[in-house]
């Protein structure tokens, strides 16, 4: 267990995670709902969202699993002991790219062979590596910006009490259409 | 203390008794069939014009296998959809009504039809079955699921689709709708996802296995495989007819109705290096002027360029159906089965317009094959009255045994039950951006009625509602409008269209 980070900043990370893929997927739901009610009533929205929201967890344990294997392989000088404050910029960035690439990424994935393919995975682990030294220099050399972003994580922690009820209620949701 | 029953023991047990259950459920509601009625079988192929079947008329050579399979079935010559694109005409289908009933403009309203579908009138006297290769097809199957008692996945004879779809599929099958949706909207493809990261490692997912085998296929493919960017379904044409014949068909108790319902030849338009050149051969049709609706870009040029792609796509997909029909001989099903090929909706290359997604409503869109063989049917017969998809339903129910239901706007077919009824109106209508509950109020409606056809287009921003009516015997390319010169004919097709637009608008108004 020394080999992960402590309690308090992992729960830190998990509240931001939390905080930019619910409120992500409610952003998008709300951008949907004017077309699903012209076919579904209330009831079946909210059943979907319930989905959405439960899948949005698998993806949000998803990402801290990804952070946490970073956090137990690489050296603790490097990523552990600012884990909260790295992880934050690591998120930061890695959202923004997330995004830009659903706008425009697969535009051109369809008209590349096997090679070009595997140079772009090649090219995103490498840019992955660089980002998590880049947040190495940024929060945990200077210590103004470690501080500010450990604070600012700490901070999220407060959107389990919305987010985390809203997804036990819809895990209930999807647990009892799937039994009933 | 360790724990007598252990996790895997639980998990064994809910997995047993999970399936006991649905066996139970399967066993008690489904199979109590009468052994000596014929079994039914659909097979849709998606986007497939009639116009571009050399059954038809057209003058390339696109469908020598339906017309061999037609050589012992009845060719409706005037079939017509009620829709141009899938959901509503599939819904219409399905449902024996068409769309200002149930509904469907944009996708079917869940429990819409629930009891008023071909599944629920057919069950009981036969074991059903549904495929459907299209995700909005599939949707809907998945609405009727409590009456069908063999649903195959959509992606059962894929070569590669969303990991995303088929953990959904494997793991809510209990609510496979709900759950259908919900990932539909969090991975969504065309649209902007719910998900940041995982929905882009669902498709890179599916593209990065595609490329490692890009070469092999491209042996058989020269342009890739057919694909389905609905759930980034990849796949080839002969193992879904095969799987249909070695996997589906046999596997199903008797007698059977199976609803097929496949994705080509749906673009993007992919055909094997055989076909692929097949039509280059300096045919051009009539040139169409520019609509309102087209894209300026798309020059005839283009579009030819595109027909000649779909002319390619419908000649393997035909090749293809060639081996099924020789199974339907050697299986024996042509003797004890009605065999149904026939299509939701078909595609344009005409007016600056490419495809189905558009407020134009020409034959190439409406005008579909439809040709049922009869068990033991051995020669061909034609019919050329006016027919639609909606058609089917009070058909299917009839031909069961049991009486066309009076909630179907459907007739029963001329030779298999019906009469051919030269006064008939049939319609179609795309309003699919009318929420389900509210007036048309943007939409294409079509009536049609003997060899007139009249199109009334209202609502769209920047276009001043307009009427054309044609005359489809003498002017088969609707390139002459006679609207303001015909009154006589225009004026009560166009007084019975307004009265079933506003009987279908009084409820919500």
């Amino acid at each position: 267990m020394r080999r992960f980070p402590a309690k308090s900043e992992i729960w830190s990370v998990f509240s931001f995670i939390l905080f930019v893929v619910y409120s992500y997927a409610i952003y998008r739901m709300v951008w949907y709902i004017p077309s699903w009610l012209g076919y579904l009533s209330a009831w079946d929205i909210l059943i979907i969202g319930a989905y959405s929201l439960v899948m949005g967890m698998f993806e949000i344990l998803c990402i801290l699993a990804v952070l946490l294997s970073l956090a137990f392989v690489l050296p603790a000088r490097v990523y552990r002991a600012n884990f909260a404050a790295q992880s934050l910029v690591i998120l930061c960035v890695s959202v923004v790219c997330a995004l830009v690439a659903q706008e425009r990424l697969f535009r051109y994935v369809q008209a590349w062979d096997f090679r070009q393919f595997m140079t772009f995975v090649l090219i995103t682990l490498l840019a992955a590596g660089v980002l998590v030294i880049a947040s190495y220099f940024l929060a945990a050399l200077l210590k103004g910006v470690r501080e500010m972003l450990t604070n600012l994580s700490e901070r999220f922690t407060v959107f389990l009490y919305v987010y985390l009820p809203m997804f036990g209620i819809a895990l209930m949701v999807v647990v009892l259409r799937n039994i009933f | 203390m360790k724990p007598q029953v252990t996790r895997r023991d639980f998990l064994k047990f809910a997995g047993l008794s999970l399936s006991a259950l649905a066996g139970a459920s399967f066993l008690g509601s489904a199979l109590n069939p009468a052994p000596d009625s014929p079994n039914i079988i659909i097979i849709l192929f998606d986007a497939m014009s009639a116009r571009n079947l050399n059954l038809y008329g057209y003058p390339r050579n696109t469908s020598a296998n339906i017309t061999r399979f037609a050589k012992r079935a009845t060719v409706y010559h005037a079939h017509h959809a009620p829709a141009n694109y899938t959901s509503a005409s599939t819904a219409s289908l399905l449902t024996g009504t068409y769309a200002w009933t149930n509904r469907c403009f944009y996708n079917l309203p869940i429990k819409a039809m629930n009891t008023r579908n071909i599944f629920h009138a057919l069950k009981g006297k036969y074991s059903t079955a549904g495929f459907a290769q299209n995700l909005l097809a599939d949707l809907i199957l998945d609405q009727f699921a409590a009456d069908i008692d063999f649903h195959t996945l959509i992606d059962a004879y894929s070569e590669m689709s969303s990991p995303v779809g088929q953990a959904v599929n494997a793991i809510f099958p209990r609510d496979s709708l709900h759950a259908n949706l919900g990932s539909a909207f969090y991975f969504a493809n065309k649209n902007k996802a719910g998900s940041i990261f995982l929905t882009l490692l669902d498709k890179l997912a599916v593209q990065g296995k595609y490329k490692y085998r890009q070469e092999a296929y491209r042996r058989t493919y020269p342009n890739d495989l057919p694909y389905s960017w609905l759930n980034s379904m990849y796949f080839q044409q002969a193992p879904v007819m095969d799987g249909m014949a070695t996997d589906l068909f046999p596997n199903l108790p008797g007698p059977f109705f199976s609803y097929n319902h496949l994705w080509s030849p749906h673009e993007p338009y992919r055909t094997t290096r055989k076909y692929t050149g097949a039509f280059n051969d300096g045919w051009k049709p009539v040139e169409k002027p520019l609509s309102h609706f087209g894209n300026p870009g798309l020059t005839n040029e283009i579009l030819n360029q595109f027909r000649e792609q779909y002319d390619e796509d419908i000649a393997l997909v035909d090749a293809e159906f060639g081996r099924l029909v020789d199974y339907f001989e050697t299986s024996g099903l042509f003797d004890n089965s009605y065999i149904i090929v026939t299509a939701d909706h078909g595609d344009l290359f005409e007016r600056g317009v490419q495809g189905h997604v558009t407020p134009l409503m020409y034959e190439g869109l409406l005008h579909i094959p439809l040709v049922i063989s009869s068990p033991g049917q051995q020669a061909r017969q034609d019919v050329y009255s006016l027919t639609s998809t909606v058609d089917l339903l009070p058909t299917l129910v009839n031909l069961s045994g049991g009486a066309a239901p009076d909630w179907s706007e459907g007739k029963l077919l001329p030779q298999l039950g019906g009469q051919e009824d030269a006064g008939r109106t049939v319609y179609s209508l795309q309003a699919k951006d009318t929420p389900a509950h509210s007036p048309i109020r943007e939409a294409t409606a079509v009536a049609i009625k003997g060899q007139h056809k009249l199109i009334h287009t209202f609502g769209y921003a920047g276009y001043e509602d307009s009427y054309e009516l044609y005359n489809l015997a003498d002017d088969p390319e609707e390139l002459n409008n006679i609207y303001a010169s015909s009154p006589e004919i225009a004026g009560p097709m166009q007084a019975d269209l307004k009265q079933k637009l506003q009987a279908a608008d009084q409820p919500y108004q």
